[in-house]
């Protein structure tokens, strides 16, 4: 077999694969990969194949039955004739709570990244647009409050929102509330804002590059064709700045999805998410073959709607014009 | 220049970026219709000059007419001028039909009229069946077609055009300055070039404004700075200029004496007010009204008006032949260009020469 390559010369030649200059250009392109790629076969392929293969077996009491079964799958999707309802929702499942859990986070997530997005754009059109000097400094200033463990971030929305908390020992002391509120922590609200704040800083990062790849003279070009400011951002910085804007989204969507230790710690017992049963299937109730099933279906239909996501706005076709 | 108002004023126009001025004082009226080039080396401030024009800069002193309306204030989305960008500055997410038509959008036309504009312009500028391209299709002469067509679809009193052939290729360049031309004079509208080739300018303008160093070293028409330059560095910028140093000698009216030192006296005229005897200046010569003979001593002229010296370089280009003339007592050797009518013999290197010009011919320059 042959294949064409072009020499350092630029003229096309053909060469046998044995070519031992190609070969050993393929030798250490791989050499080069190898170091990630080990580390993702060792810290990604293995586990979701170990994964996958455990939501096949099931749990027998204290032991695994490693007869291969989709009855893991079967017992997530089960039919049963009395429904659950859950916000006027009718599920027809004889075990609903992954379900209604699945949903759960989907919609928290999203309204955490909606906001996050909501926080990022501003703060990046500033990095992009207003900051001419010391750019570095801003951006390391954005990063100092990722410097402290997510775990403690986390921790410090429990002492300002909870029940001796900064915000209601500050409204007690201002006289504006004589007891402390309740509805501030352990619930989804609780859950929503310590992701969005956990979060905004990782999205602030590919808006600001995708504003800062603008190329200035689009801006004064669009105000010379006679746009106001207003149909400047509508018409040249929104649509080249969409795509930056996506994978920020999708940055925050998909780990939030799954996020288990803020619902944990702020969640209290409504703020519960798809994660927390997990979690609490292999470490508490003793069913990993179930945990496992529930954490793959969690990855297809989180693939499934980005994927969905993405060619419904044209995502491709957008990175391609924008080059 | 017509006796109508003009269609630009600029008076006094100074700007300073912090403590560096970067135009001083340009007072500069353009005429309607006028194709007005504004030629300089990188970083003399024409840029900058027509970035004011376009409302993206401000002046930090000055006042600016178009059309008689005061532009002090006026935003760029709100001025009668579109420009032409140096980087086209096409809309990448925009297909070219989009980008031409993006103006209009803030124009009141009907969808159909805004339509019917843009596949005039496409027209226009021959872009004929590329409408759905998308921006990174397009070459770099269709991309200069594109931003055209936007500013020109916007019907705007002055188009103003930063450097728009600079990233083309020569033939190319060539072409579309044809096109360019051609295209001001069917659309009318008055045109500010902004170019740092002379030969561009020269080919395109009716009036050309030289600058350096953010002031206007000369404004006349390409025939008047090729033929009266006001100064050396003019003289210099336009064409080539042969340049003997020496002093006045004497001035009688337009007639100058000069003292070029150990060739001896040369008559010119003079290129500039304000030369008096024993001031250093420069004779200037054009290297295609000197004519060349062989064998020293022999020249027609006289020797008020002749030099000799001997064949340095010679090359045959075609159409001419271009030397370069060894004078003892001259650092730098003289251009000649010779025309090739047929028949014309090369004077081979080392070959002794004079040369000699008509009466006229020589300007002299203070320097």
């Amino acid at each position: 077999m042959t294949i064409a390559v072009t020499d350092p010369a630029g003229a096309p030649r053909r060469v046998a694969r044995g070519d031992p200059s190609l070969r050993a250009r393929r030798i250490a392109g791989f050499g080069l990969l190898s170091p990630a790629l080990g580390l993702m076969v060792a810290m990604l392929a293995l586990p979701i194949g170990a994964l996958v293969l455990l939501s096949f077996w099931t749990q027998d009491g204290f032991a695994i039955d490693r007869t291969l079964t989709l009855a893991n799958y079967a017992r997530l999707v089960a039919w049963s004739d009395e429904a659950t309802v859950w916000f006027g929702i009718p599920f027809h499942l004889a075990y609903p709570v992954p379900a209604i859990l699945m949903i759960k986070s989907l919609v928290m997530s999203l309204v955490a990244t909606v906001a996050v997005i909501a926080l990022a754009f501003p703060m990046a059109c500033f990095m992009a647009f207003r900051v001419t000097r010391h750019k570095a400094l801003w951006i390391i200033v954005l990063t100092i409050p990722f410097w402290t463990s997510y775990l403690l971030r986390v921790f410090s929305w429990k002492i300002v929102l909870g029940f001796n908390g900064a915000i209601n020992s500050g409204l007690i002391a201002l006289g504006v509330i004589d007891k402390p509120l309740e509805f501030l922590l352990y619930n989804p609200s609780a859950v929503v804002l310590t992701l969005a704040h956990s979060w905004v800083a990782f999205a602030v990062l590919p808006i600001y590059v995708s504003l800062e790849k603008i190329d200035r003279s689009l801006l004064e070009a669009a105000a010379d064709l006679g746009d106001s400011r207003w149909q400047r951002f509508r018409r040249i910085i929104l649509p080249l700045a969409a795509p930056g804007t996506i994978a920020a989204a999708l940055l925050v969507f998909i780990p939030t999805v799954g996020d288990y230790v803020t619902p944990a710690l702020v969640g209290g017992p409504g703020g519960t998410m798809i994660g927390s049963l997990v979690q609490q299937l292999f470490l508490k109730q003793n069913d990993a073959p179930l945990g496992a099933a529930v954490s793959i279906a969690m990855m297809a239909i989180i693939a499934l709607l980005v994927v969905i996501f993405l060619w419904a706005i044209g995502y491709g076709r957008m990175r391609e014009r924008r080059r | 220049m017509t006796s109508a108002p003009p269609i630009i004023t600029l008076q006094g126009i100074t700007k300073r970026f912090g403590s560096l001025t970067v135009l001083h004082d340009i007072d500069i009226a353009i005429a309607r219709g006028e194709f007005f080039s504004l030629l300089g080396a990188s970083g003399c401030g024409k840029t900058t000059l027509l970035r004011i024009l376009a409302g993206i800069e401000q002046p930090s002193g000055g006042s600016l007419l178009i059309d008689g309306q005061p532009m002090a204030g006026v935003p760029a989305n709100r001025r009668p001028t579109n420009m032409v960008f140096q980087s086209y500055a096409i809309f990448p997410h925009l297909n070219v039909a989009e980008n031409i038509g993006y103006g209009l959008r803030n124009q009141r036309l009907s969808r159909s009229e805004a339509s019917a504009r843009v596949a005039e312009a496409v027209a226009l500028v021959k872009l004929d069946g590329l409408a759905d391209r998308n921006a990174h299709q397009l070459s770099g002469g269709q991309r200069q077609r594109v931003a055209l067509a936007r500013a020109l679809v916007c019907r705007p009193k002055v188009l103003l055009l930063d450097e728009p052939l600079s990233a083309l290729d020569k033939k190319l360049r060539e072409e579309m300055q044809l096109e360019l031309r051609a295209l001001q004079r069917s659309v009318g509208i008055t045109f500010v070039f902004v170019t740092h080739d002379q030969e561009e300018a020269l080919t395109l303008s009716d009036r050309i404004a030289i600058m350096e160093a953010g002031r206007v070293l000369q404004l006349d028409t390409p025939r008047g700075l090729y033929e009266r330059p006001a100064s050396r560095a003019v003289a210099e910028f336009i064409g080539t200029m042969n340049l003997i140093p020496g002093r006045v000698a004497a001035v009688a009216g337009e007639a100058v004496r000069f003292d070029a030192g150990r060739l001896g006296h040369l008559d010119g005229r003079a290129g500039a007010a304000g030369l008096v005897a024993g001031g250093a200046a420069f004779l200037a010569l054009r290297p295609e009204q000197l004519r060349l003979e062989r064998a020293a001593g022999t020249a027609e002229a006289g020797p008020g008006r002749s030099l000799s010296g001997h064949v340095a370089e010679a090359a045959f280009l075609g159409d001419r032949i271009h030397y370069r003339i060894r004078v003892a007592g001259l650092d730098r050797a003289i251009a000649v260009f010779v025309n090739n009518a047929g028949g014309v013999a090369v004077h081979p290197l080392g070959a002794p020469v004079s040369l000699d010009w008509d009466a006229g011919a020589g300007l002299v320059l203070p320097a």
